[in-house]
């Protein structure tokens, strides 16, 4: 708990000057009425001057109606405040510290109350649960006294938290270029050997097996020859997140910001990934730095959850650290496997990141863009922004780098048109 | 988050127009003018609510209280002059509260019961300082009340000044 030195509010400013206006005016017309109205006034006057705001010894006691909801559930936040202290608080004014992340939907989390000492207060309020791990800020308690002329604020710590895991739903399947590893997976290659999808015809030659003679050619021919197929293999992806400060944007208070969306977006892919058999990794390009190596299994799947909740790389807001970009890239090259691929999610706000994407794959690293829009055309300053960020999708696209260009829509969405564009 | 208003409270307006409407009617009944000049600060701290501004408020509640020593002025009886006085007091006390409960906490929040406490204690002392300078009037009627009253000023002006 941290005090403030009391402060004069004025509340009661000017009721001397009604004191000496009657009084002055009572003098000389000798109007008894006019000195007892002087009298109301004096008597305010030290009203307002009798007593100090009190030093309110407040416990406050929050309880969430769940702690680990799921996201985009409602939350009922219950607050308690005792009053501890011994002085009677004829006015308390309560503001609650909602974690920025979270909004109230219904309610406020505010109160108006007198508390004498030992009585409790209870206000409640219901936010709604958004990814990452949420902390209460002290709640503010402005205290006054009885006749409102002296206010003192105190701020009363007690900590609560609420985690909110995000579900990883695969949504739909995340299209792959062709960068693999050895092991067999669903990424069709231009490798000839043993699959699904027809590659070519080739010479028999002794030691391939029976199953892939082409015999209705030796019926007619008479010559034996073999069907290859397009290889299937998994692939490894690194999913980069980019969370520097320039991909905090949003098109207005209420929709979450690019990064919000990417980290959605990533859990999705991931768990999409994840499941044919890729092996999956996730990276952040930002101040704060988060590596996780691509792997497979359950547990990997577990650890990218709680990692995709509350990494502070991944936070709603953007974070103080200061960010060394060519440093950041350099070690995220060394920690990239030689065979994968990226699937980066930035917004694409400014040039700079447009330059990392070609370098990672131009350092061999077959990208894919998946690109949250967080632009609007209501103002001529925003309508440029989404023209520039048109222009630099376009030059990544004519680098020969998928770009998903990621609008109101959900993701599987645009993610089954890119398909069928990318197949024609 | 949800935006809150800050605009004064509903009870806060309703009790500052209640004793706005008091003073008002106190002073008409005993002179137009002082009827008029009161009503004026009716609307002008009527005014200051809907913008929640504390500078109009201020006015409208001077204005009211100018009323109030209009009628003083003119001679009306003493009880009279302090009821309306005191009502003027009061809601401009009510409706500056309002206001400051409405900056901080804003308009849906739950803020009747400190407001509550506030109105009454503010009634309280109000009418202890006006049953006491009445009961001296009353009590020196026979010999010299303008003397007393004014010497009980004095002494309270001293007794304020002590306690600072």
């Amino acid at each position: 708990m941290s005090y403030v030195d009391a402060v004069d509010t004025e509340h009661w400013a000017g009721i001397g000057a009604l004191a000496f206006a009657a009084f002055a005016l009572g003098l000389p017309f000798q109007r008894p009425g006019l000195f007892l109205v002087a009298l109301v006034g004096v008597g305010f006057a030290a009203y307002a001057r009798f007593g100090d705001a009190p030093a309110a010894d407040l416990t406050v006691d929050r309880d969430l109606s769940e702690t680990s909801p799921a996201p985009d559930s409602e939350v009922t936040v219950t607050v308690t405040v005792e009053n501890t202290g011994s002085a009677t608080l004829p006015d308390l004014r309560l503001i609650d510290g909602v974690p920025p992340g979270l909004s109230v939907t219904e309610g406020t989390a505010r109160l108006g109350t007198a508390l004498r000492p030992g009585k409790r207060a209870t206000f409640s309020y219901t936010v709604t649960a958004t990814r990452g791990s949420h902390e209460w800020e002290p709640l503010t308690a402005v205290v006054r006294n009885a006749s409102g002329s002296r206010e003192r604020t105190v701020e009363v710590d007690s900590g609560t938290t609420l985690r909110c895991l995000p579900t990883l739903e695969a949504s739909s399947d995340l299209p792959l270029r062709g960068l693999t590893t050895p092991y067999s997976g669903r990424v069709a290659t231009d490798v000839a050997g043993s699959g699904l999808e027809f590659h070519s015809t080739r010479e028999y030659r002794r030691g391939d097996p029976l199953s892939r003679v082409d015999w209705n050619r030796y019926a007619r021919s008479g010559e034996l020859s073999t069907v290859s197929f397009r290889e299937e293999r998994a692939a490894t992806v690194v999913l980069l997140i980019d969370s520097r400060e320039a991909a905090y944007r949003a098109p207005d208070e209420e929709t979450p910001n690019a990064v919000e969306r990417s980290v959605d977006a990533a859990g999705e892919a991931f768990s999409a990934l994840l499941s044919t058999g890729d092996r999956v990794g996730i990276a952040s390009y930002g101040p704060e730095a988060c590596w996780l190596a691509p792997a497979t299994g359950e547990r990997h799947r577990a650890t990218a959850r709680r990692l995709l909740a509350d990494h502070p790389a991944f936070s709603v807001s953007p974070s103080e650290e200061p960010f060394y970009p060519s440093i950041a890239l350099r070690r995220l090259r060394r920690r990239l496997p030689a065979d994968a691929q990226i699937v980066l999610f930035s917004p694409v706000t400014d040039d700079y990141i447009a330059t990392v994407a070609e370098r990672l794959d131009a350092y061999g690293h077959q990208l894919t863009l998946i690109s949250p829009d967080p632009t609007v055309d209501d103002a001529a300053p925003h309508r440029l922004a989404r023209l520039e960020r048109d222009t630099r999708l376009r030059r990544l696209r004519s680098h020969g780098i998928r770009v998903i260009d990621w609008g109101e829509r959900p993701l599987a969405v645009e993610l089954a048109r890119a398909t069928r564009r990318w197949s024609r | 988050m949800t935006e809150i208003t800050r605009e004064p409270s509903r009870f806060g307006i309703a009790v500052a127009a209640g004793f706005a409407l008091l003073s008002v009617a106190t002073t008409a009944v005993v002179a137009t003018a002082g009827g008029a000049i009161s009503g004026l600060g009716l609307v002008v701290l009527l005014a200051g609510l809907a913008v929640a501004s504390r500078r109009l408020i201020t006015n409208g509640g001077g204005i009211l209280l100018l009323g109030a020593l209009y009628v003083g002025y003119t001679g009306a009886p003493p009880l009279l002059v302090l009821v309306g006085a005191l009502t003027g007091v009061l809601a401009w006390d009510a409706a500056s509260n309002a206001v400051s409960v409405g900056e901080q906490l804003g308009k849906e929040t739950d803020t009747m019961r400190g407001e509550v406490v506030h109105v009454v204690s503010s009634v309280l002392v109000g009418s202890l300082a006006v049953a006491v300078g009445y009961a001296v009037y009353l009590a020196a009627a026979g010999g010299q009340p303008i003397a007393s009253v004014f010497l009980l000023v004095v002494g309270a002006v001293a007794l304020v000044n002590a306690l600072r």
